[in-house]
């Protein structure tokens, strides 16, 4: 590199570069491209005959990351998701989170995001800018956010860490749980639903995906584009830091022992700063005074500036200078690219700015104008008048898009059935304990989870005293109407382990099922994919086998897929991650009054199962407890879960059912039990009328369409002739205080409710 | 009986957004000969056997600190 004596920018003399040397080039700047991408670049300048700045091969390699141009994915992402929308889609896949019609005059926004690699190397700070971050990407379509959802997915509880410098899984969830209640409770936006799984396959590598909903006016939906020649462009909020730099780069490679290198690439956040963001963002919305919005997320500045211009079709000039520094002496590249939190960008009609000014005073913000839209192709970015990037915006997003090869494993279609326990009663207990069987109440209770004063039904549920957990979040997201959003993420793990095309299906099947049970109807999805390296053709096979799933999916259950995210590299040394597609749904239910929990509310009513189980263990948490690795999953029936859907629907407006709770993690029993923990009731069940399986496959297969329905006496006939062809199953009664099974004339099970409630409730607390 | 101190703060170039809340109110109430506050964590140690003292080391780098964002250092008293 040279540089002039009196320049900001230095030149990188690229055009000379043997391939070695590129290749040597983007590691010591830490660029993260590869062989091919760098000689790309090097042709380009050749061309135009120049050799770029510092400032320019930072932009390079920022826009070309995985992370913001999915170079991995994006083909498969286009040949399997696109076109996935309905009536009822206002904004799916091109702007920041998606855009759904919640009702004649509002929409909801929503989107989930991982933040994986930071987490993993500082849990606290990586898992509190994820929440700040998909807040931030709900307030830039101008929304509300109104509520927050964790899929967390943690390694083996016992991995102590190691020398090489990972941290051990308590560290790390203890770390990663503290920062989500920090920021979100600090931020005063509810953190209602979400998921946890331990698996090995985690230990050095956590995901942490954060998914956000926000309401509202169809009329305010403000786009993440530019709009006219002439606008200026404010940058408002936090102040620019070195913090986070490359930090894009960093999440587009795997793990590796000891990544202390990646010190620099944690963002730290400062709720403080984003909550009056919330509030100025919303007002300016409000008073009309922004054309355009994004936030800074990966990516920075370069990212948000750049989508904003390209989107319009229009081009910009940026002064760097004019950013507002955390510290002093920061290179234009460094500012350029710098990934600090709390920061949004907005385009606006020069004459809009005095009004702005005004609420950004008010609310104690920080904001300076950084630039201008003007025509042409060209981004143009001046630091003390000179300057240091010049190049064509179609050039800068025109990153690689890679047709990786992949191969479909092989799904073994044979099945596992170990012997029955010898005593259900004590492996009952056992099982219940288990770190993913057992309650998340150590996690959701760290959480503020009613705060806004719109929460209906948060992660717990139950009678006062009896607590269990609910399927999904309901929240009334408008004051004057009884219509709620209902909310559910999650991934069958253990199944996409198994087969990752099935075990998709029913990851999505569990969230529509989650939403039946509350009483709603399935809307809208996004997706965050979290995957190991895109390079290994098997991991690759396993992206697009979920992909497809996802296509399936959406087309049979009319259900769009509205926004979405992929994490690629989840891989720390030889291991990659198992598949972990997480899945936010939202349902929507119109009158809440009308929701239905899990928890059961009389005793003596009938117990009744719809929707099949399936006649096998595999893909179970029961099969990975007994220490069997698990055959291909099963596949999920989308006709029948169509039609239970549509049955759902009419017991829910004709309030015919009292409770229900699908039988998901843990199978039947343990979904018997969780009904029972909420309330002081027990249940006497008999497993005859299932026919064709042994007690223990009745008792703990997952992945079937099953959910479990509390009916009244006196609605029993009515109940039975709604379900018409579906023929539930008779289970059996609520009653007493024990959970007692029966099957073909023995009882198997019987256990005091109160005695198996303080095991599973605790059972986190053993572990974390 | 020998105390070990060992005390954790964030390193250079980490921003603590606790100390900048703490040094923008001080300047609200009016103390401007205040530039910035550093704020780290103070823990002291009871160790009979001094021999043993490099525990706290260990503790330290294990427990006390995350190395991304932390350092810490330890004083024999």
């Amino acid at each position: 590199m040279s540089k002039k004596s009196d320049s900001h920018s230095e030149t990188v003399k690229i055009r000379d570069l043997d391939n070695e040397s590129l290749v040597s080039l983007s590691n010591r700047m830490r660029l993260a491209l590869s062989e091919g991408e760098m000689s790309q670049l090097r042709s380009y300048f050749t061309n135009a005959a120049r050799d770029p700045t510092d400032v320019e091969i930072q932009a390079m390699a920022q826009a070309w990351s995985e992370h913001c141009c999915y170079k991995s994915s994006r083909f498969y992402l286009k040949k399997f998701l696109s076109g996935l929308r309905n009536d009822s889609v206002i904004l799916a896949m091109e702007d920041d989170a998606g855009v759904v019609e919640f009702d004649d005059s509002h929409a909801y926004v929503l989107k989930m995001e991982s933040h994986n690699h930071p987490s993993a190397v500082e849990p606290y700070g990586g898992a509190a800018t994820g929440v700040g971050g998909i807040i931030r990407d709900i307030l830039c379509m101008g929304a509300q956010p109104v509520a927050v959802l964790d899929s967390l997915y943690f390694g083996d509880p016992s991995f102590a860490g190691d020398d090489a410098g990972s941290h051990s899984t308590r560290f790390l969830a203890d770390g990663i749980v503290r920062g989500i209640r920090d920021y979100g409770n600090r931020l005063g936006i509810p953190t209602v639903a979400g998921s946890v799984y331990f698996h090995e396959s985690y230990n050095r590598n956590p995901l942490v995906n954060a998914g956000c909903v926000g309401i509202i006016r169809k009329s305010d939906v403000v786009r993440s584009r530019v709009s006219k020649p002439g606008e200026i462009m404010v940058l408002v909020g936090g102040r620019t830091g070195r913090d986070g730099i490359h930090g894009v780069n960093f999440a587009s490679r795997s793990l590796e022992a000891g990544d202390k290198e990646s010190s620099k690439s944690v963002q730290l956040g400062n709720p403080i700063i984003e909550e009056p963001l919330i509030h100025a963002m919303l007002e300016l919305v409000d008073q009309k005074l922004i054309t355009g919005m994004k936030d800074l997320g990966g990516g920075g500045l370069s990212s948000a500036a750049g989508e904003m211009f390209y989107a319009a079709g229009l081009s910009g000039t940026i002064d760097l200078d004019r950013v507002l520094m955390k510290e002093e002496g920061m290179k234009p590249w460094e500012i350029w690219v710098s990934e600090s939190q709390e920061r949004m960008l907005v385009s606006m009609d020069p004459g809009s700015l005095e009004r702005s000014e005004k609420i950004f005073r008010k609310w104690d913000l920080d904001y300076s104008v950084i630039g201008s839209v003007k025509e042409g192709d060209n981004l143009v970015l001046n630091y003390s008048g000179e300057k240091v990037l010049d190049l064509p915006l179609s050039f800068l997003t025109s990153g690689p898009t890679y047709v990786r090869n992949y191969h479909d494993g092989n799904v073994d279609r044979t099945s596992v059935i170990p012997e029955e326990p010898k005593d259900y009663n004590a492996f009952l207990e056992e099982f219940l304990r288990s770190p993913n069987v057992c309650s998340r109440f150590r996690i959701v209770r760290e959480y503020d989870r009613t705060v806004r004063g719109s929460t209906i039904v948060s992660a717990e549920t139950g009678y006062h005293g009896f607590t269990s957990h609910s399927d999904s979040a309901v929240i009334k997201p408008l004051p004057d109407s009884d219509r709620g959003l209902v909310l559910t993420s999650g991934c069958k793990v253990l199944m996409t382990e198994a087969d990752p095309y099935a075990g998709s299906l029913i990851s999505l099947a569990e969230a529509v099922k989650n939403i039946l049970c509350s009483g709603g109807r399935p809307h809208s999805l996004v997706d965050s994919l979290n995957f190991g390296d895109p390079e290994n053709p098997q991991i690759m096979g396993e992206l697009v086998s979920s992909l497809r799933a996802i296509g399936d999916f959406s087309r049979e259950m009319n259900t769009p897929v509205v926004a979405g995210n992929v994490s690629l590299y989840n891989r720390s040394g030889e291991v990659n991650i198992v598949p972990t597609p997480t899945f936010m749904m939202v349902g929507i239910i119109d009158d809440i009054n009308k929701i239905v929990t899990p928890e059961f509310k009389e005793n003596g009513s009938h117990l009744f199962m719809v929707g099949r189980i399936m006649p096998t263990l595999n893909g179970s948490e029961y099969l990975r407890h007994r220490r069997y690795k698990s055959p291909g999953a099963p596949f999920c029936d989308l006709k029948e879960l169509k039609a239970i859907s549509g049955l759902m629907g009419r017991l829910t407006a004709d309030s015919l059912i009292l409770s229900a709770h699908d039988v998901s993690t843990g199978g039947l029993l343990v979904a018997l039990c969780e009904m029972a923990f909420g309330s002081e009731t027990g249940a006497e069940i008999d497993l005859s009328e299932i026919q064709g399986m042994r007690t223990s496959v009745k008792m703990f297969s997952e992945g079937g369409n099953a959910i479990i329905l509390e009916v009244r006496e006196e609605d029993r006939e009515r109940f039975l002739k709604e379900c018409g062809d579906l023929k539930p199953i008779y289970l059996g009664k609520t009653y007493g205080n024990s959970i007692s099974i029966h099957d073909n004339g023995l009882q198997v099970v019987n256990s005091p409710v109160s005695r198996l409630r303080e095991i599973w409730s605790t059972g986190l607390e053993n572990v974390l | 009986m020998g105390k070990v101190r060992v005390e954790v703060s964030y390193l250079p170039g980490v921003e603590d957004p606790e100390a900048i809340t703490i040094a923008k109110n001080l300047h609200i109430l009016g103390f401007d000969g205040i530039k910035s506050v550093k704020i780290s964590k103070v823990y002291e140690f009871d160790v009979p056997d001094m021999k043993r003292s490099g525990e706290v080391t260990e503790v330290a780098r294990k427990l006390l600190c995350n190395e991304v964002i932390q350092g810490y250092n330890v004083k024999e008293e």
